[in-house]
């Protein structure tokens, strides 16, 4: 059984199962106030757990991926607007840690370190999101809706699909496709922001492309 | 949700290997200087210094000059170093090159705009874009090896700091080997096909560069 090193709370050594583990409440309690003043506390730890795992000890090196996750899920909960991408994005900064280990210098500070990897994702993935904001195609749910008018079949398995939706989503698709309001006129009535509006329409679009079985 | 980044966990730590750390220290600043200062010395013993050279090592100008591209060259060299290893606080050490390149094009544009008739020294220098290039190849190339095996964030500057180090010696080879020091000859031969030759470092970047 895989053994990992956790918890700050407890001896750097000690060591705990991974089916046992649960992320760590002492450095959320931190990180929810962003406190990352009280961050260096745990510098000593990340230091002792990213060495070892320099060294190429997995244990160390699970218990250090499994800490930067939870502390991620706190971090990224106010930088990232579309919580249901926030998985996505801690995995990116995951994998460019792993991919910038070999440059960690043990004399400087790990979070200045690993900070600057989160923030470069973070920044890489909201000019993403941007440009996937721009270019939603809101003529492709048209398109289907059409289609489904000559194809029984299809026509149910819209309607399935957006019964699928959130009770949101499925407002907001009514109104915009079938009521045909403009972003503006569905942001002001429901006291949303229009780029509220539009992440809400490109996610039900993609819950509606992914429940039809065709790639988002 | 939580089972995606669970595996993506798991695959990372099955695929950990130990690491050769990788730190920039003095050694490899010098390593860069010195192929650059071997090529540029090469160019000068090739094409021979100006003629002018000693009046020149008594003009203000010249030396500023001078100065202005040794310290763009070193500059470059340690903001790509420094850039190349993740890091918060230093993040905008490239503005520092930067700044020292705009002196540069502003000093020149200066004195484009000052001369009458600029016009009238067009003529044509391709045999100083030539030489700035020959020269610039090795150190950039070699600095670019180095910051490869680093783990760079912002590829897009690091690769125009790297282009601009080696430029920046090709600069200062001209400065010693070429006779005409008139503004538009500066500009047009000189400044000009080095922020050309710069921009490529964004395409390069992306090629050589691994993205992280």
């Amino acid at each position: 059984m895989m053994k990992l090193i956790l918890r700050p709370m407890l001896k750097v050594n000690s060591l705990v199962s991974l089916e046992s583990y649960k992320p760590c409440n002492f450095f959320c309690k931190i990180t929810n106030s962003i406190g990352e003043a009280g961050l260096s506390d745990n510098e000593t730890l990340f230091k002792r757990l990213v060495l070892s795992a320099q060294m190429g000890n997995r244990d160390a090196y699970s218990g250090l991926l499994l800490e930067l996750r939870s502390f991620l899920k706190n971090y990224l909960r106010k930088r990232i607007f579309d919580q249901a991408e926030v998985d996505e994005v801690i995995q990116e900064i995951l994998l460019a840690t792993h991919k910038s280990l070999h440059t960690y210098d043990p004399d400087k500070s790990f979070m200045g370190w690993f900070l600057a990897i989160t923030e470069y994702k973070v920044i890489d993935y909201i000019r993403g999101y941007k440009k996937r904001m721009t270019t939603i195609d809101f003529d492709s749910i048209s398109n289907l809706v059409e289609m489904s008018n000559s194809n029984s079949d299809l026509k149910i398995d819209i309607e399935r699909a957006i019964n699928s939706l959130s009770s949101r989503e499925k407002e907001i698709l009514t109104l915009i496709k079938f009521e045909g309001q403009s972003v503006s006129d569905i942001a002001k009535r429901l006291n949303l922001t229009e780029a509220n509006v539009k992440v809400i329409v490109h996610r039900a679009y993609i819950n509606i492309k992914s429940y039809l079985g065709i790639r988002p | 949700m939580k089972k995606n980044s669970e595996n993506l966990i798991n695959e990372l730590v099955s695929d950990l290997k130990p690491v050769k750390l990788v730190k920039f220290r003095f050694i490899h600043l010098a390593k860069v200087i010195v192929s650059g200062f071997l090529c540029l010395f090469s160019a000068v013993a090739i094409t021979g210094l100006r003629i002018d050279i000693e009046a020149q090592v008594l003009n203000a100008k010249f030396i500023l000059d001078t100065v202005l591209l040794i310290f763009l060259g070193l500059l470059s060299i340690i903001a790509a170093f420094v850039l190349s290893v993740p890091s918060v606080k230093k993040g905008n050490i490239y503005l520092l090159p930067g700044f020292v390149f705009g002196l540069i094009l502003l000093a020149s544009g200066y004195s484009f705009l000052t001369t009458s008739n600029p016009l009238l020294y067009l003529g044509h220098g391709f045999a100083c874009v030539f030489e700035i290039l020959s020269i610039s190849i090795l150190p950039a190339t070699l600095l670019f090896y180095f910051v490869r095996r680093a783990a760079v964030l912002r590829r897009d500057i690091v690769g125009i700091l790297v282009l601009l180090s080696g430029l920046s010696f090709g600069l200062l080879g001209a400065q010693f080997t070429c006779m005409d020091s008139t503004p538009m000859h500066m500009l047009l031969w000189h400044i000009i096909p080095t922020g050309v030759f710069m921009s490529f470092g964004i395409w390069l970047s992306r090629l050589i560069l691994k993205k992280i």
